[in-house]
C-alpha cells in the first residue's frame, strides 16, 4: 500500500516546525483571550424585545459613552449601548421612540451598572448590524465604503 | 650719600622690581615673574548665533588677593552679557551673545583684573551671526472635524519638517504628510512628493506658549491650506504640539532636527486605523544597514482578526532621507506605505501614507544593547487608544499611566508589580484616590523585543502588552535631552479588546521635593459626543509653575466640548499636586480645573464656555519628566472624560535653539 505522502509524523513534524516559535517571538495565547469589563462574547448573546422609550444619541448620567437605546420590555427598563455614530452615514440606525425593537447583543455589568452591548437591532423587518461578532463597531466609514476584509498581504493588512 | 651709595641703591630698586619685591599688585608694562596676568583660558567660538551661550573662563596669575575679574565687551549695550558678571579664576561664566547682530558684526570680550583693574587679558573677538533657520520636526494624531465623508470625523496623522528663522519666526520651508484614511483625494498628501509647507510664522511668548502657522499647497488641509498648530516649548529643542485651527484637534511633538541618514538598531510603535476605521496599531525592531530595512519583527493588534498577530518577519528598503530629513520605507512584508522623518542618528517619526488607512508614531534606536530582562528596572508608564479605540473590539476609549518595579530578572519570565490608574470608557480600574495593585510577567529578547502579560482584570481588560527597548541613551520624549530621562521602552497594547500606544521610562527619583518649578504640560482628552456636534475630542497645552494656578494654556475644541470657540487661546489650568503617601512618585491632585477663560475678563466674554473639573493622578519618573491620567468616574454626561499625557519640566525662557 502506497503511503500518503504526509503521514501522522510527518504532519506532527510539520506541525512542530511551523510552530517553533524564535526565541524573541511573543506568544499570543493570553493576549487572544478577551478580558475586562467590555470583553465581547458573542456565545454568550441573547436577544431581548420591548419598546423603545429613548433615544440618547450621547449618554445620560453613568452611562457609558456613545448612544444608547432605553428599551422597555416585561421585566423591565434595558440600557442599550450603541456605541458611537449609530445614526451617522449610509445604512445608519433609524429608529424612534415607541418603535418595537428587537435588540440581539451581551449584558454586561460595567460601573456596577448593567448595560447591553448591542451588535444588531432589528425595527420592523430591517436589521442593522451595530457591532460585529467580536464586539467591534461597525463604523460609518465602514458602511459608507461597504469595505470588505482586506485581501491585501502584510502585517499592516 | 656718595657715588657708589647711590649706585647700590638704584641697582636694589631695579632689581626689586624686577622681581616683584615691591609690593607692586600688578603693574602695567612687561610682565615680569610676580605680576598679575590674566587670559581668556576658554574662549567662545569664534562664531556665535545671536543669543547663542558659551562657557567661558579667565584664568588669573599672580594675584595675591585672589580677586578674580570683570568681564565687559563692546560695543557696550549690544555686546551680550555675562552670568555671573564677575568670577573667580578659573570658574565657568556663561556668555550669551546679543540679541540682534551689532554693527561691524563683531563684539569684543575683555576679562579685568578685579585687583588691579589697570591689567586685562587680551581681547577676545566674536563674530555675531544671524542665526540660520533651524529644521523641526512634527508629528500628531487626533480627530480631523473636516472631510466628513461618512457624516463622522475621521482619525488623521501629520508629520512633517519645517524650517523656521528664529531671528523672524518666519517659516521658510518644510514639507509634511497628512493622511485621514478616507481615501478621499486631498485628505492623504501626494505620493511622493507629499505637501510643501511654503511660508508661515512661529510666534511664541517668553515661556514658550505660541503658534505656528503652517502655508501649505494643499488647500483641502487646515484653513484653506494653512494650519495653524498650539505650541509649548518645553525648552529651545523641544515643544508639545496641537492642531489649533478648528479644523482638527490632536497632540503630538516637535523636535529640533539634527539631520543624520538612520542606521542601526531601531524599536518602534504606531497607532492609527484600518481600512474599515477601526483601530490599528503595531510595534516590534528592526534594522537599518545602508538601504536595507532587516531583521523586522513586528507585532499588530488587529480589530478586524480578532486577536492579535505576534512576532511577524518584515523586511524591506528606506530610500535616502531628502533636504529635510523625509524618506520613504517600501516593505511588503509590512503592507503599508511608510515615510519617514529623520529627527536625529536615533530617532525617526513614522506615517502611513496609503490612502485607505493611517497611522503614526515613532521609531528609536536601540544602541549597542543586548537587552535582556534585566533591562527592565523601576519605571513609570504611560499608554494610551487612539481616538478611535471606541472601534475597538470591546468599544473602548482608554489610558493608563503607572509606576513599577521588577524581580526575578534572572528567570524568564522575569516578574514585575506595579500601581497603576486606568480609565476606560469612565469605567476606573481602582476607585480613586485609590491605586489599582498590579503583577504580572515579562520577557526581554537580546534584541530587545519583549512583552509583559498583566494580571487579568487588575487593570480592567489590559493583559497584553509588547515591550520594545530602546537604546539608554535617549528620552523618548524629548529626544534632544542627553542628560535625564533616559532609555527605557516604547509599549504597544495588544489585547483583543484595546488597543494603543505608549511608553515606559526608568523611575530615578520619586521625591515630590523634585517636582518643582517651572513645567509644560499637554493631554489629549477624548470625551462623550457634544450637543452641538458629533466629535468627542479635544486637546490642550500649558504651562507655569507648581502648584498649578491659573497656569496659561491653549485648548483646541474644534468639537464644541468647551463652548462655541473651536480655539481657545486664554485658557487657565489649575491643580496642587498632592503625594501619595503610600505610594512615592505618585500624585493625587486636586481636581484639574480647566477655565476657558481667564477669571473675571473684562469685557465678559461673549460665548458662555463650559468649565471642566478632571480627577487625575500623576507619576513622577524624576523632577524632569511626569505621566498624568484622567482618573474621572463617568458620574455625567459631561464628565466622560479619557485623558493621558505628559508634564515636562521647562527650561525658561524659551529663545532660539542653540548652536549645536
Amino acid at each position: 500500500m502506497r503511503r500518503p505522502p504526509f503521514g501522522l509524523g510527518s504532519l506532527t513534524l510539520l506541525a512542530a516546525v511551523f510552530l517553533a516559535i524564535p526565541a524573541s517571538a511573543q506568544t499570543a495565547s493570553v493576549a487572544a483571550r478577551p478580558v475586562g469589563p467590555f470583553a465581547y462574547d458573542v456565545t454568550k448573546e441573547t436577544t431581548i424585545d420591548g419598546t423603545v422609550s429613548s433615544v440618547l444619541s450621547k449618554p445620560a448620567a453613568g452611562m457609558i459613552l456613545g448612544a444608547h437605546l432605553l428599551v422597555t420590555t416585561s421585566s423591565g427598563t434595558v440600557d442599550a449601548s450603541l456605541g458611537m455614530f449609530p445614526f451617522a452615514g449610509k445604512g445608519a440606525l433609524s429608529v424612534q421612540e415607541g418603535n418595537w425593537v428587537a435588540v440581539t447583543g451581551v449584558m454586561k455589568t460595567i460601573n456596577g451598572k448593567e448595560v447591553f452591548l448591542v451588535r444588531t437591532v432589528k425595527v420592523g423587518n430591517e436589521i442593522y448590524p451595530i457591532r460585529d461578532e467580536r464586539g467591534a463597531i461597525i463604523t460609518p466609514q465602514e458602511r459608507e465604503s461597504g469595505i470588505q476584509a482586506s485581501a491585501e498581504k502584510g502585517i499592516w493588512r | 650719600m656718595n657715588r657708589r651709595t647711590l649706585w647700590m641703591v638704584l641697582m636694589f630698586a631695579s632689581i626689586a622690581s624686577v622681581a616683584g619685591l615691591n609690593g607692586c599688585e600688578g603693574c602695567s608694562g612687561t610682565p615680569g615673574a610676580g605680576e598679575i596676568k590674566v587670559v581668556i583660558s576658554t574662549a567662545p567660538p569664534a562664531k556665535m548665533e545671536t543669543k547663542g551661550t558659551a562657557t567661558i573662563v579667565a584664568t588669573v596669575s599672580n594675584d595675591k588677593k585672589n580677586g578674580g575679574v570683570t568681564w565687559s565687551c563692546t560695543p557696550v549695550n549690544a555686546c551680550g552679557s555675562f552670568v555671573p558678571p564677575q568670577s573667580a579664576s578659573g570658574a565657568n561664566v556663561t556668555y550669551t551673545a546679543p540679541p540682534a547682530v551689532p554693527a561691524g558684526n563683531t563684539v569684543t570680550i575683555t576679562a579685568t583684573s578685579v585687583t588691579n583693574d589697570k591689567i586685562s587679558s587680551t581681547p577676545v573677538s566674536v563674530t555675531i551671526l544671524a542665526p540660520s533657520p533651524e529644521t523641526f520636526i512634527f508629528d500628531l494624531n487626533g480627530l480631523e472635524e473636516l472631510n466628513q465623508k461618512a457624516g463622522v470625523p475621521n482619525f488623521y496623522a501629520l508629520a512633517g519638517a519645517v524650517t523656521i528663522d528664529f531671528t523672524t519666526g518666519a517659516v521658510t520651508g518644510g514639507e509634511q504628510d497628512y493622511n485621514d484614511g478616507s481615501g478621499v483625494a486631498g485628505f492623504t498628501s501626494p505620493q511622493p512628493q507629499g505637501d510643501s509647507i511654503t511660508g508661515g510664522t512661529l510666534s511664541i511668548n517668553s515661556n514658550g506658549q505660541g503658534t505656528l502657522t503652517l502655508i501649505t499647497n494643499n488647500s483641502n488641509l487646515g484653513v484653506k491650506g494653512t494650519e495653524t498648530l498650539g505650541v509649548q516649548f518645553v525648552n529651545n529643542k523641544h515643544a508639545l504640539v496641537m492642531q489649533f485651527d478648528g479644523s482638527a484637534t490632536s497632540s503630538g511633538s516637535m523636535d529640533l532636527q539634527t539631520l543624520t541618514a538612520p542606521s542601526g538598531n531601531f524599536s518602534f510603535a504606531i497607532t492609527g486605523v484600518d481600512k474599515k476605521f477601526n483601530p490599528k496599531v503595531a510595534g516590534g525592531v528592526f534594522t537599518i544597514s545602508g538601504l536595507n530595512l532587516q531583521n523586522g519583527t513586528a507585532d499588530t493588534d488587529n480589530t478586524e482578526a480578532g486577536s492579535p498577530s505576534l512576532g511577524n518577519p518584515f523586511s524591506g528598503t528606506i530610500s535616502a532621507p531628502d533636504a529635510f530629513g523625509r524618506g520613504s520605507v517600501t516593505s511588503a512584508s509590512f503592507g503599508a506605505a511608510l515615510n519617514y522623518y529623520v529627527v536625529g542618528a536615533e530617532v525617526l517619526r513614522l506615517i502611513i501614507v496609503d490612502t485607505t488607512d493611517s497611522a503614526v508614531g515613532s521609531a528609536y534606536g536601540q544602541g549597542a544593547g543586548p537587552f535582556s530582562n534585566a533591562s527592565l528596572g523601576s519605571s513609570v508608564f504611560a499608554i494610551e487608544s487612539n481616538c478611535y479605540g471606541f472601534n475597538s473590539s470591546g468599544g473602548i476609549l482608554w489610558a493608563a499611566a503607572g509606576q513599577l518595579t521588577t524581580s526575578n530578572t534572572g528567570a524568564s519570565p522575569a516578574d514585575f508589580s506595579a500601581i497603576a490608574d486606568e480609565n476606560e470608557n469612565g469605567s476606573l480600574a481602582s476607585v480613586p484616590p485609590a491605586a489599582a495593585s498590579v503583577a504580572g510577567t515579562y520577557t526581554i529578547a537580546g534584541n530587545g523585543y519583549g512583552s509583559m502579560t498583566v494580571t487579568p482584570t487588575a487593570l480592567q481588560s489590559v493583559s497584553f502588552l509588547g515591550v520594545y527597548m530602546v537604546d539608554t541613551k535617549i528620552n523618548i520624549n524629548d529626544p534632544n535631552n542627553t542628560a535625564t530621562d533616559l532609555g527605557g521602552a516604547l509599549l504597544v497594547d495588544l489585547d483583543s479588546t484595546l488597543d494603543g500606544v505608549g511608553f515606559l521610562v526608568p523611575q530615578t527619583s520619586t521625591s515630590s521635593a523634585k517636582f518643582t518649578g517651572d513645567y509644560a504640560f499637554g493631554a489629549q482628552d477624548f470625551t462623550s459626543i457634544t450637543p452641538t456636534g458629533n466629535g468627542f475630542e479635544f486637546d490642550f497645552v500649558g504651562q507655569g509653575a507648581t502648584p498649578f494656578s491659573s497656569a496659561p494654556g491653549l485648548i483646541s475644541d474644534p468639537f464644541g466640548i468647551f463652548g462655541k470657540t473651536a480655539t481657545i487661546s486664554n485658557a487657565t489650568f489649575s491643580m496642587t499636586p498632592s503625594a501619595d503617601a503610600g505610594n512615592p512618585g505618585r500624585y493625587t491632585p486636586s481636581p484639574l480645573t480647566i477655565t476657558p477663560q481667564p477669571p473675571n475678563p473684562t469685557p465678559p466674554p461673549a460665548i458662555s464656555y463650559n468649565p471642566f473639573e478632571l480627577a487625575t493622578a500623576i507619576y513622577q519618573a524624576d523632577g524632569g519628566l511626569l505621566v498624568w491620567v484622567d482618573d474621572n468616574l463617568s458620574t455625567d454626561n459631561v464628565t466622560v472624560s479619557i485623558f493621558g499625557g505628559t508634564i515636562q519640566q521647562q527650561t525658561l525662557p524659551i529663545t532660539t535653539p542653540t548652536i549645536p
